[in-house]
């Protein structure tokens, strides 16, 4: 809750420019991170898709800021729907087995609709993008309106993985994730379950697209799918905790300023590349030593037990369920 | 008849209890006919026991039946439903329960969320809003009482004895109120002792209606327990009775003498 | 007699989109391991053959032999210091780190030799020679030659030696194979290596003919999963099946659509394959196997 009044109290205290953009820069990335530690840290099922949601809102809100006039930060949660509808299309295609599928298909589809995007030149501009409307806005104001936006993503991304954490379903997600076919021996409809898990994600990242969409004024297919913008998510889960409702977003936190600050240091012409290599050996460092993340590691140390159990469902009494072992009678 | 009301599970009406029959049955991978037109019944309200020696077709049979594999001809009808090629999650929303070959517990969850994980519900609500209602809490502790695991309720599945685990999916497999339990070589690596223990588990639970089929290599457990015995041998079923007939059926001897 | 064309180039390209995604079908059968980064390993491998073809003028077929050596090494490497270890662990990390490695491969190269597109050419293999009324670049000749060629030796050496032997016993059944005596640790990183040399052997083939930049591992890995899952995951039969059908399929698709377009048949086989028979050709079925 206070870090929560500290963030909305912020930008009243002057912030200045450069830190609300930060700031709302980390709010999009917190928020794709916690919509991503669902489908791929708590049901376990790595997607490659987020990013091409992440384009495709930005399009899909884009066109119809263009042909229909519908302004994107009251569009944003119907794109995010819609986006979420194409989830259940390619989730269907891909999970309704178990293994590798999954990967392959949202790598495809990423592909394919940047390759759309690229190609559809009569509908999406092609490579030279497309320009949106300004919007009729004091530029001042501008930086809150988008920081407050995303901060309110964020929130509510958080308050949905709290709820998904607390719920059969979170259960059964994390039941897919530790045994897949036991799940399905359990009783839980392991399809449904992901392809629901995949939609939620789905929503969060083709809303951030949206957004940032009408942030930037302007779409193109490198910006909209730029990969580090992926790679960025997964590491800041993983480095995070996956797995948790907060590993994500100290991710988040921790990675982005940090890569920003860092970004200035490389030579210019080739900070881009530089920065895609790092970031990549970043996450293999971390998948190989620090897998289970920076929450779960620091609560492992602190109390200095065996790994920690799963975060999962409250009892009925209202406890929560992390970090108790009680021995009855 | 005095049923001794288990508490957390609920007895099952004459009504609502259905039979098991497997029709014909094919079931083959790459090219070994696991199964060959393996017809039998599971008769409501029974023990039935599924044996045969190594490699006849057991485990096959029990996943074509749970949902795990499709078979290639025939059916497997519960009551006067077809429920051949069935997802396993829609089997075990027609209260039909198994536990497997090798013990599989969640290891990583605690005893009670490795309980709340079966799901007797289906529907938005029950998946989406509800999280541990108060009286799962309750009938959990009931039957990991029943099981004599209830010490263990908040410790990680996975630090439990082999034992233990076996129990826990027996009582997790409880939650879902089966009105059949399959059960894969229940006595498999358990002491004398926790399978007297067991057999006794399984009889309380068959005087309250659960109906049992159980495959089973140990010979003494399941001629004791069982009502009905199915033999099976390179996937045909070649012999059907109680468990006096199919002892002395000369087909049966050859089978396990042959091999 | 355009379907004919369609056809003989489909078949020669198809070759060395077998070579290309054969790396790919090991790794996944001894690993269970999708190795995103396959591609980029290609392309890094084509880079490096430009440089030495611009820088000390060594011919790209040649090159093969020196790449083959240290990609092979380096996998070994990667396998044995950050893959193994998360293999036991969780699947998902391998999965993770694999798509680290593809990243930091396509950022070393935009660093190094700028993110504008090369290519590899050489001054022979200009030439298109016509049969009938079949037009057939020589380049693509040599390339499937030299696909043939080298997926001939990877065929011999799986079919035909100890370690060959070790590998498909591995990958049909781990626990077996180590109950039988086989090394699986070792064997498993030297599979990958093999995996990944074979990779980096069809880079300097794909370099003579496409160009390629940074970014273009994306369009390809999609394409050898494509290969793969309609092959049947693990199979290597499947593959070189699977990889003659797609290439066969887009070269008769360029006849009547833009050549970009006609990449998207892989996906169209892709998604149709795991709508219809996820298991592709010759793969194990995809439900439970307990």
């Amino acid at each position: 809750m206070v870090p929560l009044v500290i963030l909305v109290a912020l930008p009243f205290n002057g912030l200045n420019g450069f830190l609300l953009d930060l700031l709302y820069f980390t709010f999009t990335y917190a928020a794709m991170s916690v919509g991503w530690n669902i489908i791929g840290g708590y049901t376990g099922y790595i997607s490659l898709a987020n990013l091409g949601f992440f384009g495709l809102g930005s399009y899909v809100a884009g066109l119809m800021l263009t042909h229909l006039g519908w302004p994107i930060l009251l569009t944003s949660p119907l794109v995010g729907l819609l986006c979420a509808l194409v989830a259940a299309a390619v989730g269907w295609v891909a999970l309704r087995t178990r293994g590798p599928s999954f990967v392959i298909v949202t790598l495809a589809f990423t592909f394919i609709v940047q390759f759309l995007a690229l190609n559809l030149k009569d509908i999406t501009g092609g490579s030279a993008g497309l320009y949106l409307p300004l919007l009729s806005l004091d530029p001042l104001l501008r930086g809150d309106l988008f920081y407050y936006y995303m901060l309110g993503v964020l929130v509510l991304s958080i308050a949905v993985a709290i709820g998904i954490r607390r719920s059969r379903f979170g259960l059964g997600l994390i039941a897919i994730r530790e045994d897949e076919g036991k799940a399905e021996g359990s009783g839980i409809n392991t399809s449904l379950f992901k392809i629901v898990a995949f939609m939620i994600s789905a929503w969060f990242a083709a809303v951030a697209g949206a957004v940032h969409a009408q942030y930037l004024n302007y779409i193109d297919p490198d910006l909209a799918f730029e990969l580090i913008i992926m790679l960025n998510m997964i590491v800041m889960t993983l480095l995070g905790s996956r797995g948790t409702v907060w590993g994500p977003v100290l991710g988040a936190f921790l990675l982005f300023p940090l890569q920003s600050y860092l970004v200035y240091w490389l030579p210019s012409t080739i900070a881009g590349e530089v920065h895609l290599a790092l970031l990549g050996v970043v996450l293999v460092l971390v998948a190989r030593f620090m897998p289970n993340g920076l929450l779960v590691t620091a609560q492992e140390l602190i109390s200095r037990r065996p790994p920690p159990r799963l975060e999962t469902v409250a009892v009925a009494s209202g406890e929560p369920a992390q970090g108790r072992v009680r021995r009855n009678g | 008849m005095a049923n001794q009301l288990v508490e957390g599970v609920t007895p099952i009406d004459e009504a609502t209890s259905r039979s098991l029959h497997v029709r014909g049955v094919d079931k083959s991978f790459g090219g070994v006919r696991a199964l060959q037109g393996c017809t039998f019944d599971v008769t409501a309200r029974k023990i039935t026991a599924l044996i045969g020696p190594n490699g006849s077709g057991k485990t096959t049979a029990f996943n074509c039946i749970s949902g795990f594999y499709v078979p290639d001809k025939g059916s497997v009808m519960l009551g006067d439903r077809n429920i051949s090629g069935w997802t396993p999650s829609r089997i075990v929303h027609q209260r039909v329960a198994r536990t497997f070959q090798i013990t599989r517990v969640f290891k990583r969850m605690s005893v009670l969320e490795n309980m709340v994980v079966p799901v007797r519900r289906t529907g938005l609500k029950a998946m989406f809003w509800d999280g541990i209602q108060g009286n799962e809490r309750d009938r959990a502790e009931k039957l990991l009482e029943f099981v004599g695991l209830l010490r263990f309720i908040d410790d990680h599945a996975g630090t439990l004895s082999f034992g233990q685990q076996k129990l826990l999916e027996l009582a997790a497999a409880l939650m879902a109120e089966p009105q059949i339990m399959l059960l894969d070589e229940p006595s498999g690596g358990l002491n004398p002792i926790m399978i007297d223990r067991l057999a006794g588990y399984i009889r309380e639970l068959n005087a309250l209606g659960v109906t049992f089929l159980i495959v089973e290599h140990n010979m003494g457990f399941v001629m004791r327990l069982a009502d009905d015995v199915v033999v099976l041998h390179h996937g045909s079923v070649i012999s059907q009775g109680r468990p006096a007939e199919v002892r002395a059926d000369p087909a049966v001897l050859e089978a396990y003498l042959g091999n | 007699m355009l379907l004919i064309q369609g056809l003989v180039l489909g078949i020669l390209v198809g070759g060395m989109y077998a070579l290309m995604a054969s790396g790919l079908t090991l790794i996944f059968g001894v690993m269970r391991l999708i190795n995103i980064a396959h591609a980029a390993v290609i392309i890094f491998a084509s880079y490096l053959s430009w440089q030495l073809f611009i820088g000390l003028g060594v011919d790209p077929l040649l090159s093969i032999v020196i790449l083959v050596v240290v990609f092979f090494i380096a996998g070994a490497l990667l396998q044995k210091f950050v893959l193994s270890a998360l293999i036991d662990k969780d699947l998902s990390l391998a999965l993770l780190a694999t798509l680290g490695v593809a990243n930091v491969l396509e950022g070393s190269e935009g660093a190094f030799w700028t993110s504008s597109f090369h290519s590899i050419n050489t001054g022979y293999a200009a030439r298109t020679y016509q049969f009938g009324e079949i037009f057939v670049p020589e380049i693509r000749i040599i390339t499937f030659a030299a696909s043939v060629i080298l997926l001939a030796g990877l065929y011999v050496l799986l079919t035909h030696s100890n370690l060959g032997r070790a590998i498909r016993a591995t990958t049909q059944n781990r626990g077996v194979a180590q109950l039988v005596g086989v090394n699986v640790n070792r064997i498993t990183m030297i599979a990958f290596g093999i995996g990944i040399a074979v990779a980096a052997a069809a880079g300097p083939l794909m370099g003579m003919y496409y160009p390629f930049y940074p970014n273009s591992h994306w369009g390809w890995i999609g394409k050898l999963m494509a290969i793969v899952v309609l092959g049947g995951l693990g199979s290597f039969r499947g593959t070189l099946l699977a990889a003659l059908i797609l290439g066969i399929a887009e070269q008769v698709a360029i006849l009547y659509i833009p050549a970009n377009w006609a990449a998207m048949v892989f996906f169209v086989f892709l998604f149709a394959v795991l709508i219809v028979r996820p298991q592709g050709f010759f793969g194990h079925v995809a439900r439970e196997s307990l």
